[in-house]
């Protein structure tokens, strides 16, 4: 009877295709195949077992820093002086691959496991600079894994574990010692920064890691938001993955255009179609980010998903999700691809998420719309020297994770605060999607926090069910006169949400409607995890996701909780997910969404989970570090969860 | 005072101090979920006031209506908000010591009953 039931997922596996096969046991990219579907085939922990899962192993990197004095029990890094580093946001989907369980941390080292006890096998220290150059924290979403289609046998580095940091460089090391591998660039690093060449304001931080394919690393970086008119111009690198060596670079803007504005980068992770060599680019938002009066001409690469033709880089199509952004609405997650059975046809798809709600479902050989995408009226731009687009892309099935106008004033914190909420609500311009920022003030829905952040959406590719995570947060956008900027922000403060954009004739103060009580001013639920069926576009369900924490004390489990870090499905049925503000981490029932078992880990894990085979044994794996966009609270801990014996 | 009523008042203290140990490792323990938080310093704060309460209810010393009826109310009104603040902790053992508190306290408020209604009998 064993042995039948044990079956079953196999055949499973069999019929999804070879690669599911191969992949049975490993979680060896960011998500957890080149696909990006965030799908394992393990079927050993089930919908009628999960609520037997205990802790495996648990394992404190001590790369941790709370920006302060650091809470009771937090595991600190000795001898580094953690209190007066930025605070650390770790978002790292841990790998496990060559028996081995890798991990980047937010002080940019490597972490070798052992997959069944994390005991550490060994780690390397990139020595990297931890001053807040770009990101206002210590940030890491983990390593990438390379190995060699004919390995060298007795020579190093045939298998290769990089690490990115916050001042530009890619490090290179072997995956069995966590030696530097020395055929990499400069003794196995890489300066990226050797090519940031076009306003150079500040490094090009490679706190995403590479996507890896055959011999290629796919190098994306982020920036420092919100602070400059001229920026760098998004690029992506691919480089030999032996030697470092530059293969071909990818120009989201062109030069004239690169000159006065900048980013249109890639700071999540890729996707990429081995049938038919492509890569995938979620394509972010130009620069100044609230404002485009410098840059009137249609970007058609920015805000956009992108392909690329692996070998050359050559853009193969591309299509614009946002035009003329000005809410910083930046592709931000690797679009997902899976075989859509539709109108009896198989029709190669992908599906891209956005902070704007919206699941763009596209043929990912062509670039154009599976389910019908739509160029609506939006409202116009009445700040000078700004003209907003007068159309927007919409996408009306599958439905958008948000409506199309805000939840409307929270009666409970509109009452604790006296009316200020709808006092605030009525001074407010609220047109709808798409209210471009203004002098008074915008009502932005959802805004740059989203819609759905860069964990994505993952998909069981034998159902074609997806299921994303996402928020539901409302955000106010007051453009600031150049001339009365200084003034404002020096009354206030970066937390008090006053961004430059020095070289553009406004600033911007952007900030989350809350009230004086720091209560959300609009209804719940603030965060919501749904699925869809991809043959029909049809939502299968939508549910509240995570409890808000505010104080210690939880709020009810229907107000939800804003989102950062995405789900997992395994074959036999289950989501597991971390991203809430809380610090539960949980598996839901794929059917239903349904809550079947949750388990308290030291700090929000938003990062995306891994889960393994080691020994016979199915592990679920979640680095739990905490981001200080949801709740002070970080930790540099990693659990894994499995059956008891 | 009637034994009952003692052991009502005692049953509070001890599920007070209880209360007490159990939030101090909340507040110190990384895993509890609310280590460090402002709401877990309420509880600690609040148990310990309600040891205080236990202790001078079920202390055999004369005291006028006025403060024996100030510490009931007191210690009663601290319990239902630190079982209540302990369902918003997700403190299970706090909510369930409040509840041993709640009992001792009505067994201190009954047994006090009977033993003012056998002494006005015996009068």
């Amino acid at each position: 009877m064993v042995k039948l039931t044990g079956s079953i997922p196999l055949l499973a596996c069999l019929l999804a295709g070879g690669e599911a096969l191969a992949q049975a046991t490993d979680w060896s990219t960011f998500n957890g195949n080149l696909k990006a579907q965030k799908y394992s085939p393990l079927a050993q922990i089930t919908p009628e077992n999960v609520s037997r899962l205990t802790v495996a192993w648990r394992t404190h990197t001590g790369d941790v820093s709370p920006g302060g004095s650091p809470p009771a029990g937090t595991h600190m890094r000795s001898g580094t002086g953690a209190a007066a580093l930025p605070p650390t946001v770790w978002s790292a989907t841990p790998l496990f691959v060559n028996d081995t369980v890798y991990l980047g941390t937010p002080f940019y080292r490597i972490f070798a496991l052992e997959p069944d006890t994390g005991k550490v096998k060994w780690t390397y220290d990139s020595n990297a600079v931890l001053e807040a150059l770009t990101q206002p924290d210590l940030k890491n979403r983990g390593v990438a894994y390379w190995g060699a289609d004919t390995p060298i046998p007795g020579q190093p580095c045939q298998k290769r574990v990089y690490i990115g940091t916050m001042d530009a460089k890619l490090h290179s090391v072997d995956a069995d010692t966590g030696k530097p591998c020395a055929d990499f660039g400069v003794s196995g690093v890489v300066d990226i920064d050797q090519w940031n060449d076009e306003n150079a304001k500040w490094p090009l931080s490679i706190l995403q890691p590479p996507t890896v394919y055959k011999d290629f690393l796919f190098v994306g970086w982020a920036g420092k938001d919100w602070a400059e008119a001229e920026a760098p111009p998004g690029t992506v690198f691919a480089l030999d993955a032996r030697t470092g060596a530059l293969r071909w670079t990818f120009h989201a803007l062109d030069v004239a255009d690169a000159a006065k504005s900048g980013t249109g980068n890639v700071w999540a992770s890729m996707s990429v179609d081995e049938e038919r060599n492509l890569l995938f680019l979620p394509v972010s938002s130009p620069s100044p980010n609230f404002f485009g009066g410098n840059r009137l001409d249609p970007l058609a690469l920015a805000t956009s998903v992108t392909a690329l033709d692996i070998a050359t880089g050559n853009i193969m199509w591309t299509r614009q999700l946002v035009h003329h952004d000005l809410w910083d609405l930046d592709t931000n997650s690797a679009p997902t691809l899976i075989d859509i059975e539709k109108d009896g046809q198989i029709l190669p798809a992908l599906v891209q998420t956005s902070k704007q709600g919206f699941l763009y479902v596209l043929n990912r050989e062509t670039g154009e719309p599976i389910y019908p995408i739509e160029e609506r009226p939006v409202p116009a731009s009445t700040v000078p020297g700004e003209t907003a687009a007068p159309t927007q892309p919409h996408v009306a099935l599958p439905k958008s994770v948000v409506e199309d106008k805000w939840p409307g004033v929270f009666w409970l914190a509109d009452a604790a605060s006296f009316g200020y909420c709808s006092r605030m609500a009525a001074s407010l311009r609220d047109e709808g999607r798409f209210t471009p920022p203004s002098l008074e003030g915008s009502l932005v829905y959802p805004g740059t926090i989203g819609g759905v952040e860069w964990g994505g959406g993952a998909v069981d590719p034998r159902s074609g069910i997806f299921v994303v995570n996402y928020s539901s947060a409302v955000q106010i956008y007051k453009l600031i006169p150049r001339a009365d900027y200084d003034a404002a922000a020096s009354a206030g403060s970066e937390t008090g949400g006053f961004f430059p954009m020095r070289g553009a004739p406004y600033g911007i103060q952007l900030t989350t409607f809350l009230n004086p009580l720091g209560m959300p001013c609009w209804n719940p639920p603030y965060g919501s995890i749904a699925a869809y069926d991809l043959k029909t576009g049809a939502q299968l369900w939508d549910v509240p996701f995570g409890q808000v924490q505010k104080y210690g004390f939880y709020m009810p489990p229907s107000w939800g909780s804003i989102t950062i870090g995405g789900p997992v499905i395994t074959a036999s049925g289950l989501v597991f997910i971390g991203a809430s503000m809380d610090s539960y981490v949980r598996a839901l029932d794929l059917k239903t969404g349904k809550e079947l078992w949750k388990g308290l880990v030291s700090a929000p894990a938003v990062a995306l989970p891994a889960s393994y085979e080691y020994k016979g044994k199915q592990y679920v794996v979640f680095a739990a570090g905490g981001n200080s966009i949801l709740t002070p609270r970080v930790s540099d801990e990693i659990v894994a969860f499995a059956l008891g014996d | 005072m009637e034994k009952s009523s003692r052991i009502g008042a005692w049953l509070v203290a001890a599920a007070a101090v209880a209360g007490l140990a159990v939030s101090v490792a909340n507040y110190l323990n990384p895993q509890s979920g609310i280590a460090g938080e402002p709401g877990t310093v309420l509880v600690i704060a609040s148990t310990a006031l309600l040891a205080l309460f236990g202790l001078l209810m079920g202390a055999d010393r004369r005291r006028g209506a006025f403060l024996r009826i100030f510490f009931l109310v007191s210690a009663l009104l601290n319990i239902a908000g630190t079982a209540f603040a302990g369902y918003l902790l997700h403190s299970t053992a706090l909510v369930v010591l409040m509840m041993t508190a709640l009992l001792g306290w009505l067994l201190h408020l009954f047994g006090r009953r009977n033993a003012v209604t056998t002494a006005s009998v015996s009068r």
